[in-house]
């Protein structure tokens, strides 16, 4: 027989071995034991690959949630939302999903999607952490009002720093550098920045004095370490005044993870 | 035209084949893993989770191949599966680059069964060479070699582990006398650069404070004069580094070179 026939044969024959073992995945009602299973030895794209041949379709909403919660679990948040978004809202609450979806909106920064679906009217049993959680990321306490709250010691202090630094203006912090090279990052509470920023500053004016004193104003030597002394200079008043908005983002940052890891870890266990 | 429908045909069937295959391995592992939840005791378990980490394994899943071995009872198995057991555990971990895991494994499968296979003593071999033990792997070569009576004299004369630089000493040579580790090391350019490099700033400072720019003396001098010594420095290190590992990666080709001519394949 020409090898080709044979070639083409064969895969005939595997398509035939594909198609009938897919056919040996039930409903998904027959396997939510097998389900539960899986999830319960964190084998998930064990899970993922049971769930996406399952011969049953009427039962396309439990498959999307199961689906949504999985890749959340191993943290394909972007997978997660879409398969959570092909199940209408009111399937999340009814099978349980509906704070893994909230917890995960919250994982990707998604807050205002967030804030409008606590806010509504069906939501008043919502989680006392989500919402807690929320009112932290728009800051809606003082740091006194956090000491004497519900909120646990472990995020008191990012919470502080976080409201401390959204407090902080970068003008301000342009005008101390343009007074003192430096003094900006000092006022963001970054020291040795801030001291790196003084020297380098202090060792190129120094060396710009020093020629302008000895061979004047025009003298090349003098172009050359006025000019670099002129960049230093400048570029300290445009790193503090960019880095406000750098560090009051790693603050926001820091809160969200500490909220995120910590916080809201048990929110995305299994329902069942 | 015949041609060019042979070659899609043959192209869309590749294509299948390797869909399929994929596929239904995946289909036998979650069929195992549904047998796995049934069974109600580890020694019914066991044979179940091996056949599964043989799938992985035949999927190229080394990492899920090892957790699935990692959840076998292992005092529930019967010598044929604790052998069995020991070399998949071997391989999988041979191919995530664990080479000392693998070789305890390897050697636990030797000496408690006492198993001499060709692929065991191929994979003792390999793990022998990437976890850089030549004397061993020598002596475990000439013998499998003389067994099958293989011309071992090519193998005697090229197979001398390569000389290694010492990167403290020379690293100590270019702390003494700028760029010198690296030119005795035989980078001779690189050498001379990091060389010139401190001499100019040595130099540059000696200018300066002769007519009186005391500031720019040190700041543009004196500081790069430091700032270069430190550095040849750690370049005279990291190149010697870098020298030891590429001869060590030579000499790993040569050996795996040698194993092929041995075993052929």
């Amino acid at each position: 027989m020409n090898p080709t026939c044979i070639k083409i044969a064969s895969t005939f024959l595997l398509l035939l071995i594909t198609l009938v073992s897919k056919a040996q995945f039930n409903s998904f009602a027959s396997e939510t034991q097998f389900i539960k299973h899986l999830t319960k030895e964190h084998l998930y794209k064990e899970k993922l690959f049971l769930l996406q041949h399952l011969s049953d379709t009427s039962t396309a909403v439990q498959i999307n949630l199961e689906k949504g919660w999985t890749y959340h679990a191993l943290g394909r948040q972007d997978s997660a939302a879409y398969y959570y978004q092909q199940a209408p809202y009111d399937s999340l609450l009814h099978y349980g999903f509906r704070e893994d979806y909230l917890t995960l909106l919250f994982n990707m920064e998604s807050l205002d999607q967030l804030r409008r679906l606590t806010s509504s009217s069906d939501m008043s049993n919502i989680a006392d952490e989500i919402t807690l959680s929320l009112d932290l990321m728009s800051l809606r306490y003082t740091p006194e009002e956090v000491l004497h709250s519900k909120v646990p010691d472990y995020l008191i202090k990012p919470y502080s720093n976080y409201y401390k630094f959204s407090k902080k203006s970068g003008l301000l912090a342009g005008a101390y550098s343009a007074l003192l090279p430096g003094a900006g990052k000092l006022y963001l509470g970054r020291k040795q920045e801030g001291f790196n920023m003084l020297l380098a500053n202090v060792v190129t004016g120094l060396q710009a004095y020093e020629s302008y004193r000895r061979q004047g104003m025009l003298s090349p030597r003098f172009i050359v370490f006025g000019g670099a002394f002129t960049v230093f200079y400048v570029a300290n008043i445009y790193g503090a005044v960019a880095g406000t908005r750098k560090i009051k983002k790693e603050y926001r940052k820091q809160l969200h993870h500490e909220i995120s890891h910590y916080y809201l870890r048990d929110y995305s266990q299994y329902p069942y | 035209m015949k041609s060019a429908i042979i070659t899609f045909a043959i192209i869309v069937s590749t294509l299948t084949d390797l869909f399929a295959f994929s596929d239904s391995l995946m289909t036998r592992i979650i069929l195992l893993e549904k047998q796995i939840m049934l069974a109600e005791t580890d020694s019914l378990k066991a044979p179940l989770l091996m056949d599964k980490a043989i799938a992985y394994r035949q999927l190229q899943q080394y990492n899920d191949a090892l957790f699935t071995l990692s959840r076998i009872n292992f005092e529930q198995l019967n010598a044929g599966h604790k052998q069995t057991c020991y070399y998949e555990k071997a391989v999988d971990l041979y191919m995530v680059d664990a080479f000392s895991e693998a070789l305890a494994e390897i050697r636990s499968l030797k000496y408690e069964f006492n198993a001499s296979t060709e692929e065991v003593e191929l994979l003792e071999l390999i793990l022998l060479l990437e976890n850089g033990m030549w004397l061993e792997f020598k002596e475990n070569y000439l013998l499998v070699a003389n067994r099958q009576g293989k011309d071992t004299a090519a193998f005697i004369s090229q197979f001398e582990p390569p000389r290694l630089f010492d990167p403290h000493r020379y690293k100590k040579l270019s702390g003494l006398v700028p760029g010198l580790g690296l030119m005795k090391s035989g980078y001779v350019k690189k050498g001379i650069t990091s060389m010139s490099l401190q001499l100019l700033s040595a130099g540059f400072a000696a200018y300066n404070f002769y007519h009186g720019f005391y500031f720019t003396g040190v700041f543009s001098g004196l500081m790069p004069v430091r700032k270069y010594y430190r550095g040849g420095k750690t370049l005279t290190f990291s190149t010697i580094e870098k020298a030891n590992a590429d001869n060590l990666k030579a000499f790993k080709k040569l050996g795996y070179q040698h194993l092929q001519h041995l075993y052929g394949h």
